[in-house]
């Protein structure tokens, strides 16, 4: 009887683990973030990188960061403002309509009128001055000042379908009903918080990917992520926490792909404001001036922050000091920046000569579920900073409720990470995160920072055609921006890190953005 | 026989078990309430932690003759320190949480047995909507709504947990109000007032004792399971359940003091009251008469 029953057992165990072990078509992934399936709303790096498998862009970003074409198939400079772009024929919509010009200037079009937009991809289209079509397949594009990053931009702009998007709602592409583009894979099914399911498209003028199907379950803990991996629940995970890393490596038939990744992570300090919202005196009141104006508080705070303590202890060594808005060795990387440096009784000096040698009150602000260890790194912020006789604290939210926050410019110190590929090199944190906020510019500057010198450069840089030049105002831009003002405090660049089984290979992509058509079979 | 501490104590120690962790309770509430005087740091200064520290396992040195007995959290506090300060936070949120929904459900209790009709009818469907949803779910909406901080999570457990209080009251007035020293002093036309609070309520306290003890480590695991989720207190004052939830992801690379040891202590002093209250149940029914 006994014998029996344990027979049975093994049969239907290896029945089980057969089915298993057979190569299967479907890729399963477990991921921290839910997406919009909306490509136009709230622009965050993940809902960016979703956006590619049902989207597609007239030009897109290959995984070194590299221009690649796709749905443009060629382009020309007519003029400094004028650029042609000749479309891909024969490309058609998931409902199998053909993909044409007026897609492309719908979706321009659609970008900066989606109302209530917490993130807008805006800044993408915004130096656009007019999209024309002069036959189905070829397009017109002028812009309002020379632009030379103009393809780079364009890389964030996804085509929908304009026959199927006009008058729709973001809640309709939730839906599925209006998520239509011309991507590799169609969508198939979203339970908000739980999975999100695309199915491969057969009709891809592209080449096709690994897998038919593919679910991402929506896991935002970190350890559940890793459990399901090792259970076997999962096949792919991304956002692999550098402690978990060892556990992952460590046993048979799993393992991790690394790359250091082209993001930094920073501190924006309100630069601007007179009585910062989250600045009070040591016991709790609000302050009639702000401290954080006195470009020797900022050089203070920068000194009191041990960035080493924070590689090696909070990011277990997968991360890399940084000493200014872009990673070591990156484009536009400036040498004369000197390293940084910690050094708690000059910073304290520095306090002391500004007049806080008491220290005042701070918040530090962060997400908790955006970057790798954010809110860990902002509760080691704090600490050190308490240091030097700041009374610290912290808040951390969701990424969701934070960068609305942000962009309002509620914080005094807050986090954020810039992915430097998208540009691949400074420019855009440069130009959205410090530039005077004007038409075009500092659609990111939650700091406030502002400096008439550092703006000339930025605009020169945006307006160069020569590569050369373009670098040069990049690096004396960053120049003032750190090593005079310190208008921001570098923290330092992150790793990619995604955990595997062995029957899958994956290559991480420099900006960090997930893509499943980068999952290929091992062999 | 008129009550008396040492009778008391004699009769409830009779059962060895319930002795036992009634000692271990009163070892709890020696270290919650003279916590800071013997801690190595206290967690929750800032200023006194060092990421460098952090990751260590129990039994590492700090400094001089000073060690981490239960290892450092992953931003460099000592575990012990860190538990006995959580469970500070934790005791002192459950039992004042426990004494206001005390508070309010007795108030409301008595004067719906008391005065009966719309008012009972009132108080009691509000109570029943309360009793009907989880109270779990109601102190996460509402924590979702406030935000993090001590009053707070107060209030949520509060809301969540007047209602129990509020029936029972109302449960044990309405069989007291049919007896015979109610009718009298009714009859001797007593104030209201005196009437409810010097016959009424304190022949109704037996059953309030028990249960704001059950509730207490009720609250107390209602407020580790909040901030084990992230919705309770600041992540720079852990209580209990967010110091479980920061060790939680180590536990996978076999750094498993940081949920362990504060998982433990948390056990404990729940079992502990838990075991407190029933025996307290026991001793105060008259029905069970010992």
């Amino acid at each position: 009887m006994i014998k029996n029953f344990f027979k049975t057992l093994i049969i239907f165990a290896s029945i089980i683990f057969l089915s298993k072990s057979v190569l299967s078509e479907n890729l399963t992934v477990a991921t921290p973030h839910d997406p919009s399936v909306d490509p136009h709303w709230l622009y965050l790096g993940p809902n960016a990188a979703y956006s590619r498998y049902i989207f597609e862009r007239l030009i897109d970003r290959d995984e070194n960061a590299n221009i690649v074409a796709r749905l443009a198939e060629s382009w020309e400079n007519l003029d400094d403002l004028t650029w042609k772009f000749n479309l891909r024929k024969g490309v058609k919509f998931h409902d199998g309509s053909d993909f044409t010009a007026d897609d492309v200037i719908f979706s321009i079009d659609r970008i900066p009128n989606i109302p209530n937009n917490p993130a807008s991809y805006e800044s993408n289209v915004s130096m656009i001055e007019s999209v024309e079509a002069t036959d189905s397949h070829t397009l017109v594009v002028k812009t309002k000042n020379p632009y030379p990053l103009l393809l780079r931009r364009l890389s964030g702009v996804a085509i929908v379908s304009k026959s199927n998007v006009e008058g729709s709602t973001t809640e309709d592409f939730a839906s599925g009903k209006v998520a239509i583009g011309t991507g590799p894979y169609k969508f198939k099914s979203y339970t908000p918080g739980d999975n999100y399911q695309i199915t491969v498209n057969n009709n891809y003028w592209g080449v096709k990917p690994d897998f038919n199907d593919v679910t991402f379950k929506i896991m935002p803990d970190g350890a559940s992520r890793v459990a399901a991996l090792l259970a076997g629940d999962v096949d792919i995970l991304e956002g692999l926490s550098p402690s978990s890393v060892p556990a992952v490596e460590s046993k048979d038939g799993f393992k991790v792909a690394k790359r250091a990744s082209a993001r930094t992570l920073w501190l924006y300090v309100d630069t601007q404001n007179d009585n910062s919202p989250f600045v009070t005196d040591n016991d709790g009141n609000a302050m009639s001036v702000n401290p954080l104006k006195d470009k020797r508080v900022r050089k203070a705070l920068s000194l009191a922050i041990d960035r080493d303590a924070i590689v090696s202890k909070v990011m277990d060594g997968l991360a890399e000091e940084a000493n200014q808005v872009v990673p070591k060795g990156f484009f536009s990387y400036s040498e004369n920046i000197p390293e940084n440096e910690f050094n708690i009784n000059k910073a304290k000096e520095l306090m002391a000569e500004a007049g806080y040698a008491d220290g005042f009150g701070l918040t530090v602000h962060a997400p908790n579920d955006r970057y790798v260890n954010d809110d860990k790194i902002a509760q080691a912020i704090a600490q050190m900073l308490s240091k030097i006789g700041l009374k610290m604290q912290v808040e951390t939210m969701p990424k969701a409720v934070y960068f609305g926050r942000l962009n309002k410019q509620e914080f005094s110190l807050s986090m954020i990470g810039w992915d430097n590929a998208f540009t691949g090199s400074s420019l855009m944190s440069l130009s959205a995160a410090f530039h005077t906020k004007e038409e075009g510019y500092g659609s990111w500057n939650a700091g406030g920072y502002s400096n008439t010198a550092f703006d000339a450069e930025v605009e020169k840089a945006s307006a160069a055609f020569d590569m050369q030049e373009y670098e040069g105002h990049l690096k004396r831009a960053m120049e003032i921006l750190i090593a005079e003002d310190q208008g921001a405090i570098p923290l330092h660049s992150q790793f990619v890190t995604v955990g595997t089984t062995d029957k899958v290979d994956y290559t991480p992509r420099a900006d960090e953005a997930f893509e499943v058509m980068l999952v290929k079979k091992a062999n | 026989m008129k009550f008396n501490i040492i009778n008391f104590l004699k009769i409830y120690s009779e059962d060895k078990l319930a002795l036992f962790f009634f000692i271990n309770l009163i070892i709890i509430l020696g270290l919650v309430i003279f916590g800071p005087l013997i801690t190595l740091q206290n967690p929750y200064d800032l200023s006194q932690l060092n990421i460098l520290d952090s990751l260590l396992p129990p039994l590492s040195q700090a400094y001089e003759n000073n060690y981490f007995l239960l290892g450092t959290d992953d931003q460099g506090r000592d575990l012990l320190s860190a538990i006995i300060y959580g469970l500070r936070i934790s005791l002192y949120v459950g039992s004042l949480s426990v004494i206001i929904s005390l508070i309010v459900g007795i108030i409301l209790g008595v004067v719906s047995a008391y005065f009966g009709g719309f008012v009972d009818n009132f108080i009691m469907r509000v109570a029943d909507m309360v009793l009907a949803m989880p109270s779990f779910l109601i102190a996460l909406v509402l924590l979702s709504i406030l935000g993090r901080g001590l009053e707070n999570v107060v209030f949520a457990l509060v809301m969540s947990q007047w209602a129990t209080f509020a029936r029972v009251i109302r449960s044990s007035a309405l069989s007291e109000k049919e007896k015979d020293y109610f009718y009298s002093a009714r009859c001797l036309c007593l104030p209201q007032s005196r009437i409810i609070f010097g016959h009424l309520l304190p022949n109704c306290l037996p059953p309030i004792i028990v249960l704001s003890t059950i509730n207490l480590a009720f609250a107390i695991t209602l407020e580790a399971s909040l901030s084990f989720l992230g919705v309770g207190l600041p992540i720079t004052e852990p209580s209990i359940g967010l110091i479980i939830s920061n060790g939680y992801e180590y536990i996978i690379v076999g750094k498993y003091w940081m949920s362990l040891y504060p998982g433990l202590f948390l056990l404990i002093t729940v079992v502990s009251i838990n075991i407190f209250s029933d025996r307290l149940r026991i001793l105060l029914n008259p029905r069970l008469n010992i």
